[in-house]
């Protein structure tokens, strides 16, 4: 028996966001699976690029800390660490 | 498109806000370009952020997690060259993170060339990297007479 490819998932919303939804699917030219598709990578990826800019915040702070300011003193560290 | 991104790119856009490395790396969270990523490459980004940039465990362990959720990984975890990490050349250094053979690849690394004298720091290498069969399409066919 071949195996599914895709899973129906139902969801509840009120019936204005039911309504913005299938509007917003008809102004993209998607149908509902694409759109919410697409909808979920975008989501995903403003995600992670919040924690990316969490971490960013703590290392800017940390390479400050240990005197870190340039990509040659980056590139240093790893050349050490690769001697090591 | 798919990318390879060396270590120092990686550490580079964590603690360097604004810059070039930052630019390529949020073009990966966003699903424009793909990276390719490997276990050496992972463990090296780990340790150099705990043991030289002196990163809290929990913080360099959620860098690594960002990247098994954002990036693709090569199946193989070829050992880490000892000769090429002692002697890089600019040429060779990153041979053992480049894309499987038969792909395109932008490969983006923030590796030093030195150029005779002037020291350059390319930010993209395109790599095109072809199939055999690439060469057998070159080749002059073979005359093959059939004999009935």
């Amino acid at each position: 028996m071949p195996k599914r490819t895709s899973k129906v998932l139902a969801v509840s919303v009120p019936p204005a966001t039911a309504g913005d939804f299938e509007a917003l699917a008809e102004q993209e030219g998607r149908n509902k699976s694409e759109t919410f598709r697409e909808m979920l990578r975008i989501y995903q990826s403003f995600r992670e690029t919040g924690r990316f800019e969490t971490l960013q915040r703590y290392g800017a702070t940390r390479a400050r800390a240990v005197g870190v300011t340039t990509e040659e003193d980056v590139q240093r560290l790893i050349e050490e660490a690769r001697r090591a | 498109m798919r990318a390879v991104l060396d270590t120092n790119v990686f550490i580079s856009a964590f603690v360097f806000p604004g810059g070039a490395p930052e630019h390529v790396y949020r073009r990966a969270l966003e699903g424009r370009i793909t990276l390719i990523t490997s276990r050496p490459l992972l463990s090296e980004l780990g340790r150099v952020l705990t043991e030289k940039l002196d990163w809290e465990a929990p913080y360099a362990e959620e860098v690594v997690s960002q990247l098994v959720r954002v990036a693709r990984h090569r199946r193989s975890t070829p050992a880490y060259p000892r000769h090429l990490a002692r002697y890089p050349h600019p040429d060779t250094r990153n041979c053992h993170e480049r894309a499987p053979i038969g792909q395109l690849t932008l490969q983006l690394d923030g590796a030093t060339t030195d150029t005779g004298g002037t020291t350059t720091r390319p930010l993209a290498r395109i790599v095109e990297l072809q199939p055999p069969s690439t060469n057998l399409r070159i080749a002059k066919p073979l005359s093959v007479k059939r004999r009935f």
